[in-house]
C-alpha cells in the first residue's frame, strides 16, 4: 500500500489528469481557418478538413439529425440498420406513412450514406408511386422522391450523384411515363393556358393553390428544364469534387444537361405545340448539344479530346499528342458513339426545321382527330358503340334510352374490334358525302323520330366529319416527313423515325378499318390504302416492332 | 389495417396457461420434493402448510402500507424526472414528424404519441422494479421491513403494486398530456366553409379561405365578398360571433376526420373463382404480402362477406360499408380513372339480389371508400330490366345477417382484399374512446414489466434482473415471437439447430432430408427436445405483440376492439400474476437477505 496522504494523492491524480490533457489538446483541438483556406489547429481538426470529414464540410447541417446522433452515442449505425429493416417491412405491408417516416428517421441517422439517398429517392419516386392507383397520389410520391433527393444533395454537397438521380425523376420519371401528360401539367400549370384550371396545377391545392410545386419547381418551369439545372449541378460537382461520380461512364452522365433540352422539345411536340416556340426549342436544344456537350473536354484512353472538334482542332490535338489525324478522328467518332452524338446533332437539326414541324403537325392533328372520332369528348363513348346503338334502335324501333344500362362505364371496345354494324353505319354515313346532319338523316332514312335526335348528337360530337378529314392529315404527314428523310437520310432508320411513321400507320389502320368494305357475305374484309403509300418499305421492314408500338398507341389511346 | 383482429380465443388460453403453469409447478414441485429428500431437509409438511397459509391470508392493510412505502420510495428516488425526458420529447417532436395533412398524417403523429408513451413508461417501470428488491436488501432497508410482522408474500404483492401505482401515474399523466398535444398538434385541413348566415334580417354570405390548412394556415374570412381581416380565432369571436360558430363547427367536423374513431362491424370473408365456385381464398397478382387476395374484374370471381349483428337500432336507417380495397392493373387502362367496383346486396333465403351503384376505388385513402345504403334502395334489376325498389331491414337483412358481394367492373383488372377491408360503419366513437383504451393496454403492458422485474429482482441482483426483463420485454415483441412462431411451427424448413448445423456444414439443401442413419436419429432426438423448449419458451413469453395491437387500431383510426385485442391485454397481463407472484415469494422466501 502507498503512504501517501489524502491530499498527495489528490495532487498526483491532477498531476496525471494534466499530462493526459496535453495530447487530448494536441490531437483534439478545434481548428481555425486561414486566409487561404486551410485549417490550422488540432491534428484530428486538420485531418478533418484535409479529407473533408467535418460535419459542415459535407454539406447543410441538420440539427435533429446531429441531436438524434449525440442521444444515441455510439448506437446510430444498429439504429439505423434496424429502422432500415423496420422500412423494408412497412413498404412490404404497404403502411406508406410509416414508411416514409422511417426513412426520415434512417437518413437522420446516417445523413452522408449517399446509397440511402440514392436508392430510397428512386424507390420512393418509382415504386411506391406505381402502388397508388391515383394519378394525383402516384405524383405526389414522385415529388416526394424528388425532394427527397433534393434533401439528400444539400446535406452532402460534394456527391453529384444526387443530383444526377433528381434530373431522372424531374426529367424523365416526369416528362415519359404513362403518365407523362398529367405529371407534365401538374408540375407547370403556366406551360398549358389552354387547359382547365382543374387538370393542371400541383394537386395539392390546399398547399399551393392551383400553382405549381414551388419547393421543386420555384419558377414554375418545365420539368425538363428543372431537371436540367439539376444535370448541371451534377456536372458541376463531378468536376469540382474529388469523388468524381459512380453512375455511368463520365460522358454519358454529363450529356444528360444538354440531352434533357432535347427531351423538352420532344415532350412540347408530343403535346401539340407547333408554333415558332417549338421550332427555337429544337434550335436550343441543338445549340446545346453542340456548343456545350460537343465542346467540353473529354479526358479519354487517347488522350484530350471534344465531341465537335473541327478538322483543324483535331490537328493541332494530334500534333500534341504526338499521334496521326486518322487515330484521332477515330478516336474521337468511338466515342461520339457511345452517347450517339451524330445522331442527335442531326436529329435536332432536322426537328428544327419548319417543314419537319409540319409533318409532325399533320400527323398530330390526324391522331387526334382520330381519337375524337372514335371517343366522345366525355371519354366513355366509341364511335362503333353509338354506330351499333343507331342500328339495333332502327331495327327494334324501341325507345331504350340512348345511354345503356351500364351507363357510366368505358366501353372497352377496341377500334381493331369493330363490330361490323357500327363500322358499316360509318360507311354509310361517309359514303353518303353528306356534311350537314340533316343530310345523313335523309340518306339513313331516318328524318323524324328518337333516332334523329340520337343522330343530331352524333352530329355535335361531330364524329363522322373528323374521321374523314383525319385520314388526309395522317398522308400529308407522311408525305412530308418522307421528303425531310430524303435529305437528312442519316435518321432514316432511327428509332424516333421509325416509331413515328410505325404509330402513323397504326393510325391509319384504324380509319382504314373503319371504313373497310364488305363482301357479299358481310365476313371478309381487305385493307384498302391508297396506291402509292409513303414509307411501304420502311413499314414492311420494321414489322418485328409493329407489336410494341401498337401495346404503346393502343395504351395511348386508351389512357386518355 | 394490416392484421386481421380474430375474436381471442379465452378458452384455449386459459387452458393452455393451465397446461403451461402445471407443468411448470408440477416440474419445480418434483425438483423441490427430490432435493429435499437428497439433501435431507426436514420438514417440508410445515414449510409447505406456511407457504400456503402466506398465500392465502395476505393482509390488504399491510399490503397498501408497502404499496404506499414503495411509490413514496420511488417518488424520493426521483423517477418522476421522467416528465422532463417527455417534455423535451414533445416539445421537439414537430421537427420530426411529418406535417402533411391526411389521415397518414395523423397516424404518425398518434403512432408518435403512444410509441413515445410506451417507450418511456416501460423502461421506468423496468428499471424500477428490477432495481427496488436487491437495493432494499443491499442498504438492509428490507430488514425493517421483515422484521416486522409482514408476510414476504405482501413484501412482494407491495412491490409489485407500488410499482405499478408509480407506473399508473405516469402512464395517466402522459396519456392526457399526450391527447392534448395532438389534438392541438396533428394538422388537418378545413375544407372550406362557403355558407349563409342569418344575420338579423338580412343573410350574409361567410366564406373561409378555401381550403384552409390547420394549425399552419392564416385564418382568412370573407363576409359577403369582402375581406375581413382578423388577426385571430379570438378576434373572429369577438367581432364577428355567428362566423365564429361556423368556423368552430367547420375546424370541430375536419378533425374529427383526420383523428376518427371508427367502430367497425367486420363479416366472414369467402370468395367465388373463375367458375363462380366458392373458395376460401382469391388469386394471388405475385404481392410478396399475402395477407389481401385478389378478383378479376368482368368476371365471375367475386368476394362475399357476411356480416351478423346489423340491427336499425344500432345502426340507424342508413347503412354505411367502408371498404379499403387495394387495385392491380395488368393494363394501364385509363390512367386518370380509378378502377370501379360495386356491392351487390343479396338474401340468401329469397335470392334477392340488390346491386348498388358502382363507385371508384380510392386506394390507400382510409375513410373516404364509405358507401351509404338507405333503407329504401332503388336498383335496376337486370334481369327484368326494370327500375325496382328494395327494403334493406324487411328484404335484405335476416335476423341481423347481411350478405355483400363486390365485384370489380374493368377488365384485365384486380382488386385485393381481406377479410377486415369490408366493414360495416357503426356510429363513430370520440377519438379519445379509442385513444385511451390504447393507453390502457399500454398500462397493462407496464404492469407486465412490473411483475416480471419484481420477480427477477427477488431472486437474482439489480443488473442480472434488469438484463432477464428486458430479455423477456425483447423476446416478447413482433420480431422475436413472429420468429419462434415461425420456428415452432409446422411449416419451418430445415430441421432444429444440430440438423440445419450438419446440413450448412455439408452444404445440403435446407428442404432435403438428412440420409437415414443412427446420427441422425440422435439429432433429429435432440433437436425435438430443443424444439419443445422453445415450445415451452413461446408459450412463457409474454406476448407484447397484443399491447402494440391496440396503438394500430388507433392509428388506423379504428375504435380498440375489445374482443380481439383488449380482452387478449387483459389475459395476458392476468395471466402472469398468479406465476410471477408465486415464484417472487417462493424466491424471496428462499433467499438469504445478509447477502448483499
Amino acid at each position: 500500500m502507498n503512504n501517501l496522504t489524502n491530499q498527495q494523492r489528490k495532487l498526483v491524480y491532477f498531476g496525471g489528469i494534466l499530462f493526459l490533457l496535453i495530447p487530448i489538446i494536441l490531437l483534439g483541438m478545434p481548428g481555425t481557418p486561414n486566409e487561404d483556406g486551410t485549417i490550422s489547429g488540432g491534428f484530428l481538426a486538420e485531418i478533418r478538413h484535409k479529407e473533408k470529414l467535418g460535419e459542415a464540410t459535407m454539406g447543410k447541417v441538420d440539427p435533429s439529425s446531429s441531436a438524434m446522433n449525440l442521444v444515441l452515442l455510439g448506437f446510430r449505425g444498429v439504429a439505423a440498420s434496424v429502422q432500415n429493416v423496420k422500412a423494408m417491412d412497412y413498404f412490404d405491408t404497404k403502411n406508406w406513412g410509416k414508411f416514409l417516416n422511417t426513412v426520415d428517421s434512417v437518413i437522420s441517422l446516417q445523413p452522408h450514406y449517399y446509397k440511402v439517398w440514392s436508392f430510397q429517392g428512386w424507390n420512393i419516386s418509382y415504386n411506391v408511386s406505381s402502388q397508388w392507383d391515383g394519378v394525383e397520389d402516384r405524383y405526389w410520391w414522385v415529388k416526394e422522391g424528388a425532394g427527397f433527393l433534393k434533401r439528400g444533395s444539400a446535406l452532402n454537397e460534394e456527391i453529384s450523384e444526387l443530383d444526377w438521380f433528381s434530373g431522372e425523376i424531374l426529367g424523365k420519371k416526369i416528362g415519359r411515363s404513362d403518365e407523362a401528360k398529367h405529371f407534365r401539367m401538374y408540375f407547370n400549370p403556366e406551360g398549358y393556358p389552354n387547359v382547365a384550371a382543374d387538370k393542371k396545377g400541383d394537386p395539392d391545392r390546399a398547399r399551393w393553390k392551383g400553382g405549381p410545386d414551388r419547393n421543386l419547381n420555384p419558377y414554375g418551369e418545365d420539368n425538363y428544364l428543372v431537371a436540367r439545372r439539376a444535370y448541371q449541378s451534377a456536372n458541376k460537382k463531378e468536376t469540382e469534387s474529388e469523388f468524381g461520380q459512380r453512375v455511368m461512364t463520365r460522358i454519358m452522365f454529363r450529356s444528360m444537361a444538354a440531352h434533357s433540352l432535347i427531351g423538352m422539345a420532344n415532350a412540347m411536340q408530343s403535346e401539340g405545340v407547333f408554333n415558332e416556340a417549338i421550332a427555337r426549342r429544337w434550335e436550343i436544344a441543338h445549340d446545346a448539344w453542340i456548343h456545350e456537350f460537343g465542346r467540353e473536354d473529354f479526358y479519354t484512353y487517347g488522350g484530350r479530346l471534344q465531341l465537335d472538334m473541327t478538322d483543324e482542332e483535331l490537328k493541332s490535338v494530334a500534333e500534341e499528342e504526338n499521334v496521326t489525324l486518322e487515330e484521332k478522328v477515330r478516336q474521337m467518332q468511338s466515342t461520339q458513339n457511345m452517347v450517339n452524338y451524330r445522331y442527335w446533332k442531326t436529329y435536332s437539326l432536322v426537328e428544327s426545321l419548319p417543314e419537319t414541324t409540319a409533318v409532325h403537325q399533320d400527323i398530330y392533328n390526324g391522331q387526334e382527330l382520330t381519337r375524337s372520332g372514335l371517343i366522345s369528348p366525355d371519354g366513355h363513348w366509341r364511335v362503333t358503340d353509338l354506330g351499333h346503338i343507331l342500328l339495333q334502335n332502327r331495327e327494334t324501333g324501341d325507345t331504350a334510352p340512348f345511354v345503356p344500362a351500364t351507363f357510366g362505364l368505358p366501353l372497352e371496345v377496341k377500334a381493331a374490334q369493330l363490330t361490323d354494324e357500327g363500322s358499316e353505319v360509318l360507311k354509310h354515313l361517309r359514303s353518303s358525302g353528306a356534311q350537314h346532319i340533316d343530310e345523313i338523316a335523309k340518306a339513313l332514312g331516318v328524318e323524324t323520330g328518337p333516332l334523329k335526335q340520337r343522330l343530331t348528337k352524333l352530329g355535335e360530337i361531330g364524329l363522322v366529319k373528323e374521321v374523314c378529314k383525319a385520314e388526309a392529315l395522317i398522308e400529308s404527314g407522311l408525305v412530308k416527313y418522307e421528303k425531310v428523310l430524303d435529305t437528312h437520310a442519316d435518321i432514316r432508320d432511327s428509332d424516333e423515325a421509325v416509331e413515328l411513321v410505325l404509330m402513323a400507320y397504326l393510325n391509319w389502320n384504324v380509319i382504314v378499318d373503319l371504313n373497310r368494305p364488305r363482301t357479299d357475305e358481310g365476313t371478309e374484309k381487305q385493307k384498302s390504302y391508297p396506291q402509292v403509300r409513303p414509307f411501304a418499305k420502311l413499314w414492311r421492314d420494321h414489322q418485328a416492332q409493329v407489336p410494341m408500338v401498337q401495346a404503346r398507341f393502343d395504351r395511348a389511346n386508351s389512357g386518355r | 389495417m394490416d392484421f386481421d383482429p380474430t375474436p381471442y380465443p379465452l378458452v384455449d388460453s386459459i387452458l393452455m396457461w393451465l397446461i403451461v403453469g402445471g407443468a411448470i409447478a408440477l416440474m419445480v414441485t418434483l425438483i423441490t420434493v427430490v432435493v429435499a429428500m437428497l439433501t435431507g431437509v426436514r420438514g417440508l409438511a410445515p414449510r409447505a402448510k406456511r407457504g400456503l397459509s402466506d398465500f392465502l391470508l395476505v393482509s390488504p392493510r399491510r399490503v397498501w402500507a408497502l404499496t404506499m412505502l414503495t411509490f413514496r420510495e420511488s417518488v424520493r428516488r426521483k423517477v418522476l424526472l421522467v416528465f422532463v425526458l417527455f417534455a423535451m420529447l414533445f416539445m421537439f417532436a414537430g421537427w420530426f414528424l411529418s406535417g402533411e395533412v391526411s389521415q397518414q398524417g395523423a397516424k404518425i403523429h398518434i403512432s408518435f404519441v403512444l410509441t413515445a408513451i410506451s417507450w418511456i413508461v416501460l423502461p421506468v417501470a423496468l428499471l424500477l422494479s428490477c432495481w427496488g428488491l436487491p437495493e432494499d436488501i443491499r442498504l438492509r432497508s428490507l430488514h425493517t421491513v421483515v422484521t416486522k410482522p409482514a408476510r414476504r408474500s405482501e413484501i412482494v404483492l407491495g412491490r409489485m403494486f407500488g410499482f405499478a401505482m408509480v407506473g399508473s401515474v405516469i402512464v395517466a399523466v402522459m396519456s392526457v398530456v399526450g391527447y392534448v398535444w395532438m389534438q392541438r398538434q396533428s394538422p388537418y385541413l378545413v375544407s372550406g366553409v362557403d355558407e349563409f348566415v342569418q344575420d338579423g334580417e338580412s343573410v350574409k354570405r361567410v366564406q373561409f379561405a378555401n381550403p384552409l390548412v390547420i394549425p399552419q394556415d392564416k385564418l382568412e374570412v370573407k363576409v359577403d365578398g369582402k375581406a375581413n381581416l382578423v388577426e385571430s380565432a379570438q378576434d373572429l369571436k369577438s367581432k364577428l360571433p355567428d362566423v365564429y360558430r361556423l368556423y368552430v363547427d367547420a375546424l370541430n367536423q375536419a378533425q374529427e376526420d383526420v383523428l376518427a374513431c371508427r367502430v367497425p362491424v367486420h363479416g366472414a370473408l369467402i370468395f367465388l373463382d373463375s367458375e363462380g365456385k366458392k373458395t376460401s381464398k382469391g388469386l394471388n397478382t405475385g404481392d410478396i404480402w399475402e395477407f389481401r387476395s385478389y378478383i378479376a374484374g368482368n368476371s365471375k370471381q367475386a368476394a362475399i362477406w357476411d356480416f351478423d349483428g346489423i340491427n336499425q337500432e344500432q345502426l340507424g336507417d342508413t347503412l354505411r360499408l367502408e371498404a379499403r380495397f387495394e387495385t392491380f392493373r395488368t393494363h394501364k387502362g385509363k390512367i386518370d380513372e380509378k378502377l370501379r367496383a360495386n356491392f351487390i346486396l343479396v338474401n340468401p333465403d329469397s335470392g334477392l339480389r340488390v346491386p348498388l351503384d358502382s363507385f371508384a376505388v380510392n386506394e390507400y385513402h382510409d375513410g373516404d371508400n364509405v358507401t351509404e345504403v338507405k333503407r329504401k334502395i332503388q336498383y335496376f334489376d337486370e334481369t327484368t330490366a326494370e327500375e325496382k325498389s328494395a327494403d334493406l331491414y324487411d328484404e335484405l337483412v335476416v335476423d341481423g345477417k347481411l350478405r355483400v358481394e363486390v365485384r370489380c367492373l374493368d377488365s384485365g383488372q384486380f382488386l385485393g382484399m381481406a377479410r377486415p377491408d369490408l366493414f360495416v360503419r357503426a356510429p363513430d366513437r370520440k377519438f379519445a374512446s379509442g385513444f385511451f383504451k390504447a393507453c390502457f393496454c399500454i398500462w397493462l403492458s407496464m404492469l407486465v414489466v412490473v411483475m416480471l422485474g419484481v420477480t427477477g429482482s427477488c431472486f437474482l441482483k439489480g443488473p442480472v434482473a434488469t438484463l432477464l426483463t428486458l430479455v423477456f420485454l425483447i423476446l416478447g415483441q413482433g420480431l422475436a415471437m413472429n420468429f419462434l412462431e415461425k420456428v415452432t411451427g409446422d411449416k419451418w424448413k430445415g430441421g432444429g439447430i444440430l440438423e440445419s448445423s450438419v446440413k450448412i456444414v455439408k452444404q445440403h439443401s435446407l428442404t432435403a432430408p438428412l440420409e437415414e442413419s443412427q446420427t441422425t436419429t440422435v439429432i433429429k432426438k435432440i433437436d425435438q427436445v430443443g424444439s419443445k423448449g422453445l415450445f415451452l419458451l413461446r408459450w412463457v413469453l409474454p406476448d407484447f405483440r397484443h399491447y402494440s395491437e391496440a396503438s394500430t387500431w388507433v392509428e388506423n383510426g379504428f375504435d380498440v376492439q375489445f374482443m380481439s385485442t383488449i380482452l387478449a391485454c387483459i389475459a395476458t397481463t392476468l395471466g402472469y400474476f398468479l406465476p410471477c407472484f408465486s415464484i417472487g415469494y417462493f424466491s424471496l422466501l428462499i433467499r438469504e437477505l445478509e447477502s448483499k
